[in-house]
């Protein structure tokens, strides 16, 4: 049984170590690095990973999730081991400096003093040791190191600055943990998702970010009352924003305008305006169609989609079928460069009285291009008003608080550990070498002895001087100031 | 000491008989080098500078606090070597009245721009390099440590001419950067890597008076400045030795752009011999160095310091030669069959490169030629360790402050507090990395040598988080 144990124990004493701890911020580091240097698939293009890596690489770094480092189980599980050896080396250690912090050594006798790292010997002449001490304790009060009442009644003059910066790594170790738990909280019952809206347009569902995630439905829904761009003068975009308006069971309860760094919350979700722009798809058309050969003057029509329009009083009826925004010929496929109006093609179905719907397409920008259509008629488009569409990323993060509230111990930890300084000062009547009666003062820093050490001197030279002064002048100074 | 003695072991000191004629031309040289490389500065500057615009946008300002800057770091490595009080007192006027320059050059672009200059990476370079002088000269005053300026004003100068080439131009602030967050997080990460620099400065000058030999010291130096020109060469010289720049679209002001990541290259014929001379010199001081340094042949050792002599008079010829060629464009481009200007803005990776080999070379030969001098300026190493401590120990909040501000303020934007983004993953590196140091000295008790080496280390990888990932692993940071 002894055995079993031994290795347990010594295993949890590695685990619990700053060595293994030291280990497993390596690792870390190391799969971010390797993380940053390999394209992962959340970042890459379709098709960049085939195209960069050769067919062999690619399965092995598969295989080794390094093309997803931040999600790959071992990642989780690294990070998770990190958890658990902070909050093991915290555990253990916690105890000790938790008594050094609750129960501090206020009296001391004069061995202790000599033992100090930095220790002085100050003459005090016939005076009593009271009084001394008295004398001692106020210089240092009038430089800003208050001593221990308590201790200074049973003898020992006691300054101590800054204890709190003893329980600092814990602070922080916990603070840390604090995030962690953050984040699973957020991974466990969080989403993030993304709504593209229209105006007008309502929606209850959010797409998933990933490309094979199931969509969400929100437990009220999202309506957009209208969305726009202000630009600076050179054209760059200068601010997004969006109306959205919160209906439940049809009944509208929240309503505000959403800007680039200024979200809606409503019952934990958060709407974010990430981007803006035109949907691709026309809401108006103008259109002019003429019958060349025909003795019939050009007709101006303005064409919906969705909508049938009637073309004179021939009974010809014309239907928006497809339009392309920015057409791009690729090979025999006609796809779209971009969602703005630039080089449009526009396909229509034309139904004449007696003859089954024929399609026509028109290139607006190359009329040359125009296939001849067998219903005699030729299309122009005088103008075109472009839909525009609002992107939302919607994300619930029922963490975020205790993310937060990790940050602020983490920087309250980290201030107490690196920027302050647990210094203690202890006083008490000793003996010199040549047996007569001295103050001994003692100091002692947790960290910067260079710094502490001129501190000490200073404050050890203001009480030297302080007891040389003689006591009745002191007295009628103290009788001035009274 | 017996010179016998000291000349076996400390073979960077010459043959008695040589003495004072070998050290006499070595300061010579060194003399001329400073002198030649601060006058192409001045020269590729001054054209700009005499020029009525520019000095609404700060750029002007920059120019001035930049040679300003030149000055000083010449000042405070000279000030190491020879102790001449009125060096020193030169060298921080010097660097106040930049910093003045310096500053007055952000306030007059911020009043142009109507923003805090926080917006790019070339406002990044120059409010950091601000910073880092601001904590040069508040350590100055708090802590007495004159002697950081002769690595940290080098670092600021070398910050200010590798902006000369960035794109420096005003623009609007895009939607995402309009935030109060922009400027607690972006002042957060100017500080904490100002801080990083000084405990660099710290780290390298502890291995100065650790007792590193200048003789390990030309080691490294020689492997690094064999590494840029290896590079360079690799990268930007042909096989007729032909050197390849970017073409310049002088209107738009940027480069040509073939494809997505591939640039229209333009040959300068016959500037690739001198670079590949360069290499091929440091690349044999630094085997002979090398030779020197385990077979203990005071030959090897000797020669390599030749060699690495040489090669720094390469280096001056090369980067003259560059400066001279990019201005006397443009060069004809048989694909197009027309002719098309460069300019170093093009690869400020080149010039960083350039001149940054060109300050090493610089800073060691001052070091081969005053060692001792400089050790025993330098303080007691405890305190030196002490100082690395105590600047990463004061950077390191501001950095975790700096990681939380931005994790809040992409939260704002985004929805997101952590996205794996390439500048979010090298901030943890970074953080991690001082993480670890702080570990080892605070609770196993590192000190000396081990602790200054990952000071070194940590700070290579600020670098590469501040410069590095905005140029080569770009992500949502795309603005710098």
């Amino acid at each position: 049984m002894g055995k079993h144990q031994s290795i347990l124990d010594r295993f949890l004493q590695f685990f619990s170590s700053t060595k293994c701890g030291l280990i497993l911020l390596g690792l870390v580091g190391t799969a971010v690095v390797l993380g940053t240097i390999i394209l992962q698939r959340s970042m890459a293009r379709e098709g960049q990973i085939e195209q960069i890596y050769a067919p062999q690489t690619i399965r092995l770094l598969n295989f080794l999730g390094l093309f997803d480092v931040f999600h790959a189980w071992w990642f989780i599980l690294l990070l998770g081991l990190l958890g658990a050896n902070i909050a093991l080396a915290s555990l253990e250690r916690f105890p000790q400096a938790w008594r050094y912090f609750s129960r501090p050594h206020r009296v001391a006798d004069e061995w202790f003093v000599r033992k100090l790292p930095f220790v002085r010997e100050i003459p005090m002449g016939s005076a009593q040791p009271e009084e001394v001490l008295r004398r001692a304790a106020q210089k240092l009060a009038s430089l800003g190191h208050r001593a221990h009442p308590e201790a200074l009644k049973k003898g020992t003059l006691y300054v101590e600055k800054h204890r709190l910066a003893r329980l600092a790594p814990y602070v922080v170790h916990l603070s840390l943990l604090v995030i962690f738990s953050g984040a699973i909280v957020d991974g466990t019952w969080g989403y993030r998702g993304y709504i593209s809206l229209g105006p007008g347009m309502r929606s209850q569902q959010v797409e998933s970010l990933s490309s094979n995630g199931a969509p969400r439905l929100l437990p009220f829904t999202l309506r957009c009352d209208g969305a726009g761009m202000e630009k600076y003068p050179d054209g760059s975009p200068r601010q997004y924003w969006s109306h959205l308006v919160i209906e439940e069971n049809g009944r509208e309860v929240f309503r505000q305008q959403i800007f680039v760094n200024d979200p809606l919350t409503y019952k934990g979700i958060r709407f974010f305006q990430a981007n803006y722009g035109p949907s691709g798809e026309p809401t108006k058309l103008v259109i002019e169609a003429s019958w060349p050969g025909a003795k019939r003057a050009p007709q101006t029509f303005t064409l919906r989609p969705g909508e049938v329009v009637s073309l004179g009083d021939s009974g010809t009826k014309v239907e928006l079928a497809d339009f392309v925004p920015d057409f791009v010929l690729e090979g025999s496929q006609l796809s779209t460069r971009s969602n703005e109006p630039n080089n449009p093609a526009v396909r229509l179905t034309v139904t004449q009285p007696g003859a089954p719907p024929s399609s026509v397409w028109f290139f607006p920008k190359f009329p040359q291009m125009n296939f001849p259509s067998d219903v005699g008629i030729t299309f122009q488009l005088r103008d075109v008003e472009m839909g525009y569409t609002t992107g939302l990323q919607v994300a619930k993060q029922p963490g975020k608080e205790l993310i937060w509230g990790g940050c602020l111990l983490l920087t309250t930890g980290l201030i107490l550990a690196l920027y302050m300084v647990h210094i203690r000062i202890w006083g008490v009547v000793g003996r010199d070498a040549k047996g007569r009666p001295v103050l001994l003062l003692g100091g002692q820093p947790s960290k910067y002895r260079e710094s502490f050490e001129t501190r000490f001197n200073g404050l050890a030279d203001a009480v030297e001087e302080a007891l040389r002064a003689p006591a009745s002048a002191v007295a009628q100074l103290e009788h001035i100031s009274v | 000491m017996a010179k016998a003695v000291s000349n076996h072991v400390e073979d960077h000191r010459p043959a008695s008989g040589e003495a004072t004629r070998g050290r006499a031309s070595t300061a010579s040289w060194i003399l001329l080098a400073v002198a030649v490389s601060v006058a192409t500065v001045l020269a590729i500057s001054l054209p700009r500078l005499i020029g009525s615009a520019g000095w609404m946008t700060g750029e002007k300002f920059l120019y001035v606090a930049l040679i300003a800057y030149l000055g000083a770091s010449a000042l405070y490595i000279a000030s190491l070597a020879i102790r001449e009080g009125r060096l020193v007192a030169g060298a921080v006027a010097l660097t106040r009245g930049a910093f003045l320059v310096h500053t007055t050059a952000i306030a007059v672009r911020w009043v142009a721009a109507g923003h805090a200059p926080f917006s790019n990476i070339y406002e990044m370079v120059l409010m950091f390099s601000w910073g880092v002088v601001l904590f040069q000269l508040l350590g100055e005053w708090k802590l007495g440590m004159r002697y950081f300026g002769a690595v940290t004003i080098p670092v600021a100068a070398l910050a200010l001419v590798l902006m000369q080439v960035l794109p420096g131009e005003i623009r609007p602030l895009v939607p995402a950067l309009q935030s109060t967050w922009l400027q607690i997080h972006v002042t957060l990460a100017i500080l904490s890597y100002a801080g990083f620099t000084l405990s660099f400065a710290a780290a390298l000058l502890y291995f100065v008076k650790d007792g590193t030999s200048p003789r390990a010291f030309l080691n490294w130096t020689a492997g690094l400045v064999t590494g840029i020109y290896g590079v360079i060469v690799l990268t930007s010289v042909d096989r007729g030795l032909d050197f390849l720049l970017p073409a310049w679209d002088v209107a738009a002001g940027e480069k040509i752009m073939l494809g997505p990541k591939q640039a229209l290259m333009v040959a300068i014929p016959g500037l690739g011999w001198p670079f590949v001379i360069v290499m091929a010199l440091t690349a044999t001081a630094l085997a002979l160095s090398l030779v020197g340094t385990f077979s203990e042949t005071p030959a090897a050792a000797l020669w390599a310091r030749r060699c690495f002599l040489a090669s720094l008079v390469g280096q001056v010829v090369a980067l003259l030669l560059l400066a001279v060629k990019i201005e006397s464009g443009p060069y004809f481009v048989p694909q197009l069959n027309q002719s098309l200007p460069v300019r170093l803005a093009s690869s400020p990776f080149l010039l960083a490169g350039v001149v940054c080999a060109l300050f090493m070379s610089l800073a060691w030969e001052v070091l081969r030629w005053k060692h001792e001098s400089i050790v025993e300026y330098l303080p007691h190493r405890d305190t030196l360790d002490n100082l690395i401590y105590k600047t990463v120990a004061l950077s390191f909040p501001l950095l975790t402050l700096m990681i939380i501000a931005g994790a809040y303020w992409a939260n704002r934007t985004w929805g997101s507090y952590w996205s794996w983004d390439p500048k979010e993953d090298w901030a943890l590196i970074t953080w991690l990395t001082y993480a670890g140091y702080l570990h080892m000295r605070l609770t196993r008790g590192w000190r000396g040598r081990r602790a200054a080496t990952m000071a070194i280390i940590g700070f290579a990888i600020v670098m590469f988080t501040f410069f590095g990932v905005t140029y080569l692993l770009p992500g949502l940071h795309a603005y710098a």
